[in-house]
């Protein structure tokens, strides 16, 4: 009796729960931003919401909305005049008012609103390399005459498709001559990187493309107005409002908050940097002020990587790393944590993956290395006037952060040479409970620089990959030089720490660098917890599902590899993940009988089925 | 002198109660002292065996499933276990709540939505995430949750309550082989049985319920975002676990595993009906009735299934005979509890109660736990299978992110591990008590009290020394050497049962 009441009351609870408001979203990278902010907003008024997002195509996502299966998406005011089959207008004030004007005519749309427009244009927009557009004095479109021989295009095959404003009318429009074959990409970052490389004169993107500012392209002039305005803007079910009529309002907030240069620059986090549309949302809407600054619950499915401190997050092999973690597992909120010891948080299971260097995952049996990163060479700065020519003469060698890769390289480093008595190290102090970002690690390495200037320090010792930006900017600014780490050759200490590998910084690795240098380097690689071989697997009634620090599945290995592109392998001298250990091949002269163990185990099982046949028929004895 | 070799049960020999006891306190101590040693020996011996006989316990488990079939459906189904006149004890719905709330544990439900999940996201032999991937990860599943195991637990069971109730001889592992064969060595070897029986059932129970209490903890942690992976968390657990089912055990069995088992099955199944109801219903029925399908056209393909030719023996090795050596290793414990619950049944009855039924109900567990999941994966807006896949510990409570209420099934389905581990525990206090009093059929409740706490003190010396490969080790070291004595039961049983419709025979012929 007692669960029944209790199952009736929780009927009760569920019926009296609100309907959520559905939102869609068509599948790209801004259509899952703006409704990922119009979601968090209207739930920030305690309006509940379903995310049905990515929805599907317009077509999908506008069958949808008519229908009533979701309640509201933004669509572009362009778009939706040619879903409703009416002419397209470049004029932005018109463009809304127009699009409203046929959605009320129209029968089958009566039931939708349009509200107020996001206020920013995602229309295509004609690109061209800079440097080549400045050469050429290309501006507008009207320009690409000047390309006589013939343009080459590229450009996604959708827009080939496009009726009315599409690639065929473009040149008709304008009168445009093309070269060959359009290249058609529907990877914008292959057809981007095209255009960088020249393979094209000439790509067609979106205006919002966040791309166009990393490359540096130049959009040029539409002059004859030829494309039609896209002004995305929530398009409403009427009978979402009647049960929130709150809902239109809040979705107004975000009018005009956004441009077109705001937008590429979230693009560009979501589709460059490969962070998760929903933290770029909430961060826009704190930033300006719509959203309260609280401290946001960590997710279940947060995933989290260690790096270095000073692992460079933008550029740089760490960014490479971190890109192909995150298409790895795509959807997953990926969090890059800094710290000294990044294998120490995999181990006490804070960590799923952390990208260390060879000499702290050496003799560790608890973690395996599964992916190269790159190299991290030890890089030994000095003054370039200063008297000191190798480091056994010096006393007091400045190094990165505290108990981070450099002072733990360099430690070793000095006990190999036998010098941990006479030199001083002195790391950069960490404070454990701030987040570090860029700027303050750069600060904090400049001033470790400046020691050494003042001649406070001797040196400057740090491990980081070759071409890192900090070696470029003190050897630039601060008049150092990189000195070699001759004695490790001498004497032969490779061979007691094999991690470390004898290595030279080619001439021309930075900025007025004309020497070359002769140094150690050791790998990067990615780790993973390391379980011990599983001897049985968990099926079974009273086998529990435990949370552990668990490796990731062979699938996933693979794929970060694939991401990586690193062809190399792991050094064989760390303990390297079974997924990547090559297949056994058959030996030549493998014997018929694998196992004469198992052969005699059998054999007696046999006889000891036999002997209860036997048994089975025996009379018992009286 | 009160020592160990003055307990004689007067033949000469030892009592089983003090030589079990003396073998707990090895063995415990042994991975204790030394987990990683105790570890790799039960373990590596156990897969070493499971390796190279992988034919022979596949054969053995679908023997015994043809055998069930033809004791309920052949001459020997209207053979009541009981007086001619008896009455079941318990009613049926008890009956069949209490069989299964001790036979599947906690496992049940977390392997409910993680198994299904995993062979459809990496099924052997074909490629994954497809509708065809789908059905053979059901037909996987349900092969090792369904007739297999309950087979196992079936037989296990039948040959004791047959010598138990309708021999009334008494209810002891050992009985079925002291009447069907005779020789000098008998006697040793059936005290050898019922030691083996005691230890696999102490360990096997002590092992799950160390394994069980990690389960709880992390289930914990994902509920309420604490870091309860500690031994001191796992201490409390542990205790209250234990409070509890010295509790249940110091009462008779018709009260408290009697009323654990109910409140077990109506919670699980109001989860269930949760999942169907606010899941994808339709679809979790069409995949129920279309796994029935399935599992039935496919039976005979899967029960002799161990792909030689691919070299996925492997597959076959952490899977299918990982399940199987599991039942057996519980098989002791559930068999003699299944027994001892069934009084006043007919074999027909009993082998559609403790095979065919809860097979069924397996089946629309995975159904609707898997199917829901398979929603999400193939029409709805995926990413659910990535995360199995990624980490199989949390496919529960990743599911439940999709439902409604989701704190409120987190929180049922903690206190719904938690009340099945209650169970096996208590259930197994209460075999063990019966084993070592001679078959006594109700035990005194200090013989229970001190099974009891030497359980907890097994499991807690798991947790302590090494987590969760000492207790999977603990676990099922029990099992091979149960396997024999199976064999041997089965055996005598027949030979018994054969005696048994001559009898009758010859009765219906005086008659006449």
């Amino acid at each position: 009796m007692k669960q029944v009441l209790l199952f009736i009351s929780i009927l009760i609870m569920l019926c009296s729960c609100q309907k959520p408001v559905h939102i869609g979203a068509k599948n790209f990278s801004e259509q899952l931003l703006i409704a990922e902010m119009m979601a968090q907003l209207i739930e920030n008024k305690n309006i509940p919401v379903k995310r049905i997002f990515p929805y599907g195509s317009t077509l999908e996502c506008f069958e949808a909305v008519k229908n009533n299966d979701i309640d509201l998406y933004a669509e572009y005011t362009g778009t939706a005049a040619m879903l409703v089959g009416k002419p397209t207008t470049n004029d932005a004030n018109k463009a809304l008012e127009n699009v409203k004007k046929f959605f009320a005519d129209n029968q089958s749309t009566k039931n939708l609103t349009w509200n107020k427009p996001f206020g920013f244009n995602n229309s295509y927009v004609v690109l061209m390399k800079r440097d080549k557009a400045r050469r050429l004095k290309i501006k507008t479109i009207s320009d690409l005459e000047k390309l006589s021989s013939g343009i080459r295009f590229s450009c996604d095959n959708d827009y080939l498709k496009r009726p009315v404003d599409g690639f065929s009318r473009l040149l008709m429009r304008y009168g445009l001559k093309k070269s060959g074959e359009v290249l058609a990409i529907d990877d914008k970052n292959i057809m981007y990187k095209s255009l960088a490389s020249n393979k094209v004169d000439v790509a067609i993107g979106y205006s919002t493309d966040g791309q166009i500012d990393v490359f540096d392209f130049v959009i040029l002039k539409d002059d004859l107005r030829f494309f039609p305005i896209y002004e995305p803007v929530p398009l409403i079910h009427k009978n979402i409002l009647k049960q929130y009529p709150a809902l239109q309002k809040e979705l107004e907030k975000l009018s005009g908050v956004l441009t077109t240069s705001k937008m590429r620059e979230l693009n560009r986090k979501v589709e460059l940097s490969g962070e998760h549309y929903k933290s770029v949302a909430t961060r826009f809407l704190q930033e300006m002020k719509l959203l309260p600054r609280k401290k946001v619950s960590k997710s279940k499915n947060e995933m989290v990587i260690t790096v270095q401190y000073i692992d460079d997050l933008i550029k740089g092999e760490t960014a490479k790393a971190q890109l192909a973690i995150r298409k790895t597992f795509a959807g997953r909120e990926i969090t890059i944590k800094r710290t000294g010891m990044p294998s120490e948080f995999v181990e006490k299971k804070k960590a799923r993956i952390a990208q260390v260097s060879a000499e702290s995952l050496y003799q560790n049996k608890n973690l395996e290395a599964f992916a190269v990163v790159g190299y991290r060479m030890a890089h030994l700065l000095s003054n370039s006037h200063g008297k000191y020519k190798s480091i056994s003469e010096m006393k007091k060698i400045g190094v990165g952060f505290e108990n981070g890769v450099s002072h733990r390289s360099a430690q070793i480093l000095l006990k190999a040479l036998k010098l941990e008595k006479t030199i001083k190290l002195v790391p950069i102090k960490m404070d454990k409970i701030k987040e570090y970002d860029n700027t303050i690690i750069q600060s904090l390495l400049i001033k470790q620089a400046t020691k050494v200037k003042e001649n406070q320090l001797d040196a400057l010792f740090l491990m980081v990959p070759i071409k890192h930006s900090t070696i470029n900017y003190l050897l630039k600014n601060f008049n150092m030089k990189l000195l070699p780490i001759k004695e490790w050759q001498q004497k032969n200490y490779r061979f007691l720490f094999p991690f470390f590998r004898l290595s030279r910084i080619p001439i021309n690795s930075y900025e007025k660098q004309n020497y070359r240098v002769e140094t150690m380097s050791t790998q990067i690689v990615l780790v993973q917890p390391s379980l011990r071989e599983n001897l049985l697997g968990g099926g079974g009634p009273g086998s529990a599902i435990y949370s552990q620090a668990q490796p990731l599945s062979s699938h996933h290995i693979r794929k970060i590899n694939m991401y990586l592109e690193v062809k190399e392998q792991i050094d064989p001298i760390l303990n390297v993940s079974k997924v990547l250990a090559p297949k056994r091949t058959r030996g030549r002269d493998i014997s018929i009988n694998p196992s004469y163990e198992s052969s005699i185990l059998n054999v007696f099982v046999i006889i000891g089925v036999i002997y209860l046949f036997v048994l089975f028929f025996r009379e018992k004895k009286e | 002198m009160d020592n160990g070799l003055n307990r004689t049960n007067g033949i000469g020999l030892p009592s089983v109660f003090f030589i079990s006891v003396l073998f707990c306190g090895i063995i415990g101590l042994w991975g204790l002292l030394d987990p990683i040693g105790m570890t790799n020996a039960a373990l590596k011996m156990t897969r070493f065996l499971l390796i190279n006989l992988d034919w022979f316990f596949l054969l053995l488990c679908t023997f015994l499933i043809i055998l069930g079939f033809y004791l309920a459906f052949g001459p020997y189904g209207h053979l009541k276990l009981g007086g001619k006149d008896e009455k079941p004890e318990f009613s049926t719905a008890s009956w069949l709540s209490m069989l299964f709330a001790a036979g599947m544990g906690c496992g049940l439900l977390f392997w409910g939505v993680a198994e299904p999940m995993f062979h459809f996201m990496s099924p052997p032999g074909m490629p994954g995430r497809t509708p065809q991937a789908a059905r053979m990860a059901m037909i996987i599943t349900n092969f090792h949750w369904g007739l297999h195991a309950w087979a196992i637990y079936a037989m296990a069971a039948l040959v004791l309550a047959y010598f138990g109730f309708r021999k009334n001889k008494p209810s002891l592992p050992s009985t079925p082989i002291k009447e069907a064969f005779s020789g000098k060595y008998v006697h040793y070897l059936t005290h050898a049985t019922d030691i083996i029986a005691v230890l696999s059932v102490v360990f096997g129970v002590a092992g799950s319920l160390a394994m069980g209490v990690m389960q709880i903890s992390s289930g914990l942690q994902a509920a309420f975002h604490f870091n309860s992976q500690n031994f001191f968390t796992y201490s409390i657990i542990l205790l209250v676990i234990t409070i509890l089912y010295m509790i249940s055990a110091s009462t008779s069995l018709d009260k408290g595993i009697k009323i654990l088992s109910n409140i077990n099955m109506l919670t699980a199944l109001l989860l269930l009906f949760f999942v169907v109801f606010f899941g994808p219903t339709r679809f979790i029925l069409e995949v129920f009735v279309n796994t029935l399908g399935d599992y039935a056209s496919n039976f005979i393909k899967t029960s002799f299934r161990l792909y030689p030719y691919r070299g996925l023996q492997d597959w076959s090795a952490s899977w299918t005979l990982t399940y199987l050596i599991w039942w057996i290793a519980w098989g002791p414990f559930v068999g003699i509890f299944i027994a001892r619950i069934s009084r006043g049944r007919t074999i027909r009855e009993f082998i559609i109660g403790v095979v065919f039924i809860p097979t069924l109900f397996s089946i629309l567990w995975f159904a609707a736990f898997g199917g829901a999941g398979f929603y999400v994966e193939l029409f709805g807006g995926g990413g659910f299978g990535d995360l199995v896949r990624e980490d199989v510990t949390k496919a529960l409570f990743g599911l439940f992110d999709y439902f409604p209420m989701t704190l409120v099934l987190q929180i049922t389905s903690l206190f719904l591990i938690f009340v099945f581990l209650v169970t096996s525990a208590d259930s197994a206090t209460f075999v063990v008590g019966m084993m070592t009093s001679k078959g006594d059929l109700n035990p005194s409740t200090k013989k229970k009290l001190t099974w009891g706490a030497i359980i907890a003190i097994l499991s807690s010396s798991a947790l302590f020394s090494g987590g969760v490969e000492v207790s999977k080790a603990i676990a099922i070291s029990g099992a091979i050497p149960f396997s024999i004595i199976l064999m041997l039961q089965i055996v005598s049983f027949l030979k018994i049962l054969r005696t048994e419709n001559l009898e009758q025979k010859e009765k219906e012929e005086d008659n006449s």
